[in-house]
């Protein structure tokens, strides 16, 4: 009988035809979990996710709740090996069958990065214009401006993908501004149009940049009746290495960018005295660069209730109500107020009455952005 | 009837009985329907009050950051002065409030009053650290620091 | 626990494989029962004494029958017969028709696989009853029977009689592992990667304007008819390729169900464990097609009214149930030969706008939102928007995919391949289904993302 697995080739030599292992995928497959399960045992832990920005799950307790209360599959999914490598095949995997978005963040041209737009409220809407006016009514001696900023979305249409179902913000801005007959409004939308998008905002952060604020207060200065300009102050770029929050809630990572701060030429002294009595001399926090929330070089952050005081001598007193975004705005206020309170009324829970009272506030300033006022509850409540 | 057929049919009426015994408690061992001012009252009794005073709902939202309207009831107790750590806060979680939102809320209470005391008052950091208790069951959240705190959950927990 | 998260596939399925093949033959079933045991309480432990309790109820329930029938007994082995039968009856509408009438019993939350799991005990106490199988006297074949890990969850649905004979076979081989896991790993993907595609974009549509054109509700209901699909065959080729592993053949529940040209083809190829089961121990035992053309039609009204109401007990799935009664009593009687003057493709367009025609009650909340959407399926609503575009280009490759998988195409294909060179075959499909694995893995790693965003937001 010939031998069928010997063939013989031309020259003589012997060959054994190689045979594929007869459980070729499973070898594969078991193999492949073998090893992702070893690097799991193996690796140290981390405590922190830099890309997800949070404390990863801690071991879970060695006792029998483990079966019911999830902490061994949290464990097991936030320290699986490789997990942020995964987290970018996925998004790849989905973006190339199709997806635009990914954790609420549009996912647009050129690296950037939009906040998928909130459902408005209409409830929250009305009592927090109502109640903007009843304060307004309260307080006729003070001038009260209300600045509401839209987001990066609306200037950067064709840079999001076609078709994508949005409602228009310049609408739902002239449809909330209409309601305002005693609280002057600022017209930030026309202001910002004026000037390159690509400037105005971060590409990976929902915030805006400083220059899209100072772009804004051409609009709100006039307003707030001070005679606010942008050549009275110089640009320093801070950090070039800015990774946003829309970075984080996307996965889509990558893209750093720049944070620049406004500086007074003609510097006014001031002090900044937080919500629980300590003092600093500037409005800016170094020390927040070297994390991973850039934007909170403003102030440090967002807090119940900060006060500032000046040497400007302008007689001008300002009550802010706000949000994140004034945070990188305020600063350029400063040489025109002898004092500014920025309330945020989602952490301030006394009585804003008496905040009111504590000083002559000669103007009131709302400030946000779109996407958070929308929905916001908090205003209505702290103002009622 | 032979035995072997006995002795099954015993097995299986045991076997139903347990499952529909099972059924009964689970049932049971949903949303308690006490008041919350009764299980307040309840676990207040079990605690030694001295030290502290009942809460305004504004000091509820002010302590707590939680709008006590979107609450079925909810009381607190709170420190008298700014020495204090004893504290007893009862909430009865309404059919669409989060408990999970109230757990949070409670949780970076005790967080916030442990950075407080943390190196200024050794008492009531112990207080806070080693007899302090968060619970969340039927439909209930209670928080309390005091020396009593597995005395006051044994009472919340038979009032519900 | 689900077949399609990280702990069970990198954590469970190894453990249980490795513990299982270790074992010697005579502790094998007893350590696939134990790891059930497991799976089945794992994140829901009270869900198990539920299990357990109505497993030993008719587990004694089976033996008292078979003790009785040994005796002669038989008026008093059908009276524990109905006990046992009312008693799992009472189980799931208790479970999961009550509650939607009686506020209090809302809370009441039914075990995992309950709905199948009372496919299984009733299947055991018919076979028992009627002498097609002798009682088990083995509890732990008995539960492997009721909550075998792969099946618990969503079937394939299999009866004792047909489970009772591989209990012996269980075993881990080479083959079986390559068998299983194959299967397993192209069950993962068309779920993670097809059918959790189509979800997110039906999800996003659904709440859109473009829902509410006519061009948006066939696309949503494309996006549904094959999200089921796939979601449903996806799982089944999980449970299907992880019974296979251990050495238990399941059923196959799907086999092209879109690619038929027949209704009563499209019901013995979609969900057919189900088909057969109401077949078997409903239909058939009514009588079937074997009285008159009135005999044949009320028992097909049982059957559909059943499997209705099995799905939910809501009034739209008795809708859809009544939907497909009325095609296949149609095609049985009425357009038996009309049919044949079609030719093939014509009829399997037809069958398949029929059967996605269905989907719309089975999807409904309501029978207002069932109006609605048919109406607007034809007619009465703006033809376009924008947003349906946006939806199409974001969802479409998936959809597309789902198309192609969905025909015989592939299948034939593959064979083809298979006869011309088997070998280079293996490896390519080898190395392609690993891929494949890979980015499941990434999908599943995905869906535990979260961020925690800053104070400062």
């Amino acid at each position: 009988m010939t031998d069928l697995e010997n063939k013989t080739p031309p020259d003589g030599v012997k060959k054994t035809s190689f045979r594929l292992p007869k459980a070729l995928f499973a070898i594969l497959m078991l193999s492949f979990i073998a090893v992702m399960d070893a690097i799991f045992f193996a690796l140290p832990k981390k405590s922190f996710s830099e890309n997800e920005n949070r404390v990863l799950a801690p071991a879970p307790s060695l006792s029998p709740s483990v079966i019911s209360d999830g902490s061994a599959d949290a464990y097991f999914a936030d320290h699986f090996p490789l997990r942020d490598s995964w987290m970018e095949l996925q998004l790849a995997v989905r973006s190339a069958m199709g997806s635009r978005e990914s954790g609420g963040v549009i996912l647009g041209d050129g690296g950037w990065l939009f906040l998928a737009q909130p459902e408005p409220d209409q409830k929250a809407l009305t009592s927090s214009v109502a109640a903007m006016e009843a304060f307004a009514a309260a307080h006729p001696e003070i001038n009260c401006v209300a600045a509401l900023v839209p987001n990066s979305l609306t200037f950067n249409s064709s840079r999001l993908p076609d078709g994508i179902p949005l409602y228009s913000q310049k609408e739902l801005l002239a449809q909330i501004l209409s309601g305002l007959s005693l609280t002057k409004s600022a017209d930030v939308y026309s202001a910002l149009a004026m000037h390159d998008p690509d400037a105005l905002f971060y590409r990976t952060d929902h915030h805006w940049t400083t220059y899209g604020a100072q772009c804004a207060l051409s609009a709100i200065a006039p307003a707030l009746q001070t005679d606010f300009s942008a050549s009275d102050f110089e640009m320093l770029t801070v950090s070039a290495s800015f990774e946003g929050t829309l970075a984080s809630k996307s996965g889509r990572h990558g893209v750093k960018e720049k944070i620049t701060v406004a500086v007074p030429l003609e510097p006014v002294p001031y002090s900044v005295t937080y919500h629980d009595g300590s003092v600093f001399g500037s409005a800016f926090v170094p020390e927040k660069l070297d994390g991973k929330d850039k934007y909170a070089v403003f102030f440090g952050g967002n807090y119940p209730v900060v006060r500032i005081v000046t040497a400007a001598g302008t007689g001008k007193r300002l009550l802010v109500f706000k949000d994140s975004f004034a945070n990188c705005l305020v600063p350029m206020l400063i040489p025109y107020f002898d004092e500014i309170v920025m309330v945020d009324p989602r952490y301030y829970y006394d009585d804003v009455q008496l905040l009111v009272n504590s000083a002559p506030f000669t103007d009131a300033l709302y400030l946000y952005n779109l996407d958070t006022f929308v929905t916001d509850t908090a205003l209505a409540r702290a103002l009622s | 009837m032979n035995l072997k057929a006995l002795l099954f049919s015993i097995a299986r009426w045991i076997s139903l009985g347990a499952g529909v015994l099972f059924v009964v408690l689970s049932l049971r061992g949903g949303k308690s329907s006490a008041s919350a001012q009764d299980v307040f009252s309840a676990a207040k009794a079990a605690m030694d009050v001295s030290g502290t005073e009942q809460a305004e709902p504004a000091a509820i939202t002010r302590l707590y950051g939680i709008d006590p309207s979107s609450l079925d009831g909810c009381f607190l107790l709170f420190p008298s002065t700014n020495m204090g750590a004893k504290e007893l806060f009862v909430a009865k979680l309404a059919d669409s409030s989060d408990g999970e939102a109230i757990l949070k809320a409670v949780g970076e209470r005790l967080d916030s009053q442990k950075k407080s005391f943390d190196g200024y008052g050794a008492e009531q950091f112990a207080l806070l650290t080693g007899s302090s208790r968060i619970v969340c069951e039927r439909g209930f959240v209670i928080f309390t620091v005091c020396a009593e705190a597995d005395a006051v959950i044994d009472a919340f927990k038979a009032a519900l | 626990m689900q077949l399609d998260q990280l702990l069970f596939v990198f954590a469970f399925l190894p453990l249980c494989i490795a513990v299982c093949a270790a074992m010697p033959q005579k502790l094998k079933k007893a350590s696939l029962a134990l790891f059930s045991l497991l799976f089945a309480a794992w994140g829901r432990p009270a869900d198990l004494i539920i299990i357990l309790s109505a497993s030993f109820f008719v587990f004694f329930t089976g033996l008292e029958i078979g003790a009785l029938r040994e005796n002669g007994c038989r008026r008093l082995a059908g009276l524990v017969f109905a006990g046992g039968f009312a008693g799992v009856l009472g189980l799931i509408v208790l479970y999961k028709y009550l509650p939607l009438t009686v506020g209090s019993l809302s809370s009441l939350t039914p075990p995992v696989g309950l709905s199948f799991i009372t496919f299984s005990l009733l299947s055991y106490l018919f076979d028992v009853f009627s002498g097609r199988s002798g009682p088990a006297k083995d509890p732990v074949g008995f539960f492997l029977f009721v909550g075998f890990f792969p099946k618990l969850i969503s079937g394939p649905i299999i009866a004792w009689h047909d489970f009772e004979h591989q209990l012996e076979g269980c075993r881990i081989s080479a083959d079986s592992l390559e068998r299983g896991l194959r299967r397993f790993a192209v069950g993962l993907a068309k779920k993670l990667l097809i059918a959790n595609a189509i979800a997110a974009s039906y999800n996003a549509l659904a709440a859109s304007s473009g829902a509410r054109t006519v061009a948006g509700s066939w696309l949503a209901l494309l996006f549904v008819s094959f999200m089921l699909y796939y979601d449903f065959s996806g799982y089944s080729d999980m449970a299907i390729g992880l019974g296979a592993v251990f050495g238990f053949e399941l059923p196959e529940n799907f086999l092209h169900p879109y690619a038929c040209d027949s209704m009563t083809g499209f019901w013995r190829s979609w969900h057919a464990t189900l088909g057969r089961w109401f077949r078997d121990y409903v239909y058939i035992p009514l009588g079937g097609s074997r009285g008159t053309k009135l005999e044949t039609l009320v028992n097909m009204l049982c059957v559909w009214f059943l499997t209705g109401f099995w799905h939910g007990g809501t009034l739209t799935f008795f809708v859809w149930g009544m939907w497909h009664f009325a095609l296949l009593a149609l095609e049985k009687f009425i357009f038996r030969n009309v049919r044949e003057k079609f030719p093939h493709p014509v009829r399997v367009a037809i069958v398949f706008l029929l059967a996605i025609i269905g989907w719309v009650p089975f999807f409904s909340d309501s029978l207002t939102k069932t109006v609605g959407w048919l109406g607007r399926l034809f007619g009465g609503a703006p033809l376009w928007d924008a947003s349906v575009g946006y939806y199409l280009l974001t969802g479409g490759a998936a959809l597309v995919l789902a198309v192609l998988g969905s025909g015989n195409l592939p299948g034939k294909l593959y064979k083809k391949a298979l006869d011309r060179s088997p070998d280079f075959l293996r490896a390519v499909s080898a190395v392609f289904i690993l891929l494949l694995f890979a980015v499941c893995v990434a999908l599943m790693t995905g869906e535990t993302y979260t961020s925690f965003l800053y104070a400062g937001f």
